[in-house]
């Protein structure tokens, strides 16, 4: 208590305890930092966009409401809402493909973030059935990588015997053009999904440490301005 | 507690920068010289408390530290808090530039409402014991208020006042408790070491 009492003299204590507090709660960041702002990124998956919501602090946004509209029209085109993990799906709207998405997602409390999605990325998707409905695209995707199977089976057991080479040739060309474009897109999609994904995450900036130091520079900065004019004037 | 842009109608966004422009200048009138350096560094705790984050329950609700702002600074937290919240905006995207006038004015007037209550209940009860509980009623009404105030901003979106308000509440009941801890062994310590840092003679 003494040594608290002379110290009272010594004006700059305080705001060294005090910055050292702040400096603390700075150190404890890495584990537990971020803050209540949701985020949203979307990428592509076959025929279908794939949006996943979740908060600065790594909770996903539970039952969140999520609304897709036409980039440049702005007319509503999709609703729903994101499963426990946060993610909502829904196939790529004809209309996305000419103006671009714009995904919207709505998790309460004023809590909104939105997600743009070029007409280009969009227009790449699905080539061969366009025509097909959504589900309909699916189901030829999903034919095709059943007979991927039968054909390799074949290979497999015709390698070793060299009359049965003659076998597989025929189903493999069996499959047209199409059906094989339709089976590398599933394919490409499975590999490059994560990847994309991945690139959509970072695009969604978190606060570093160039930010919070930044800021609390501009804090300091702004006062000693303010105490210099202070000065000047007496 | 930060609204995010493209929520709320543009006549709402105007009124909260009117009263935000309002409550700035007050609290620049009443600054003084001696005050700035204090506000400043308040100001950077407040601008980092947002990025602490309290895991309690599946939401995750951030501290707000505007009671202990307003319990310290009085109406000085309301430039403390814009420029706190402009910088977050910029560099966290917490809230944005269009909303900053409503974010300042829900956490700012809350602020300001929560240091009247521990002056008041200061003057009421001057005890070391009542101090105590004045700091705590300070800094879990600042929450409070932020959230009763941003539930009335947004009561004309399309989330409407009861469910936000209710929503808001239970999120930041944790939050009420820390912040009403902090604000009480902060304005303990500065009572044992800078008692006139308090004015409470002064107010």
């Amino acid at each position: 208590m003494h040594s608290i009492c002379s110290r009272r003299a010594f004006s700059p204590t305080l705001p060294a305890l005090l910055s050292t507090l702040f400096l603390l709660f700075t150190l404890a960041l890495p584990h537990a930092a971020q803050a209540h702002r949701v985020n949203i990124f979307a990428w592509t998956e076959g025929d279908q966009v794939v949006a996943e919501c979740g908060f600065n602090g790594g909770n996903k946004v539970k039952q969140g409401q999520v609304v897709v509209y036409d980039a440049a029209t702005g007319a509503k085109l999709q609703e729903g809402r994101t499963d426990d993990q946060g993610v909502y799906r829904f196939p790529v709207p004809a209309e996305g493909k000419g103006h671009g998405l714009r995904i919207v997602v709505k998790a309460g409390e004023g809590h909104q973030n939105e997600w743009m999605m070029d007409a280009a990325e969009l227009a790449a998707v699905q080539t061969p059935a366009i025509p097909a409905s959504a589900s309909e695209a699916k189901d030829a995707a999903a034919s095709a990588a059943e007979k991927t199977s039968p054909v390799t089976h074949a290979v497999s057991t015709a390698t070793p015997g060299a009359k049965g080479a003659a076998a597989p040739i025929p189903s493999a060309a069996g499959v047209s053009s199409g059906e094989l474009q339709t089976i590398v897109n599933t394919a490409l999609d499975v590999k490059l999904g994560p990847i994309r994904r991945e690139l959509a995450e970072m695009r969604v900036s978190r606060p570093g440490f160039s930010e919070i130091f930044g800021g609390i520079g501009w804090l300091v900065g702004l006062a000693g301005i303010a105490l210099y004019f202070k000065g000047r004037r007496g | 507690m930060h609204i995010a842009e493209g929520v709320l109608s543009p006549a709402v966004l105007a009124t909260g920068y009117a009263l935000t422009a309002a409550g700035t200048a007050l609290g620049l009138k009443k600054l003084d010289y001696d005050q700035l350096m204090t506000v400043a560094i308040l100001a950077a705790t407040f601008f980092v408390g947002s990025l602490i984050h309290v895991p309690i329950g599946i939401t995750s609700a951030h501290l707000i530290l505007n009671g202990l702002l307003g319990v310290i600074l009085g109406w000085a937290a309301f430039p403390a808090i814009l420029a706190a919240l402009a910088l977050q905006a910029l560099l966290f995207q917490f809230g944005g530039l269009v909303v900053l006038g409503v974010n300042t004015f829900t956490m700012g007037f809350s602020a300001v409402v929560a240091g009247y209550v521990f002056r008041g209940l200061c003057r009421a009860w001057p005890t070391p014991a009542g101090q105590k509980i004045a700091a705590f009623c300070g800094g879990a009404l600042g929450v409070m208020g932020a959230g009763l105030l941003t539930a009335v901003a947004l009561a004309s979106s399309d989330e409407g006042f009861a469910t936000a308000a209710r929503l808001l509440f239970l999120a930041h009941l944790p939050i009420m408790l820390a912040e009403g801890l902090i604000t009480m062994l902060t304005v303990g310590f500065i009572a044992r070491v800078r008692p006139e840092m308090l004015r409470l003679s002064a107010a």
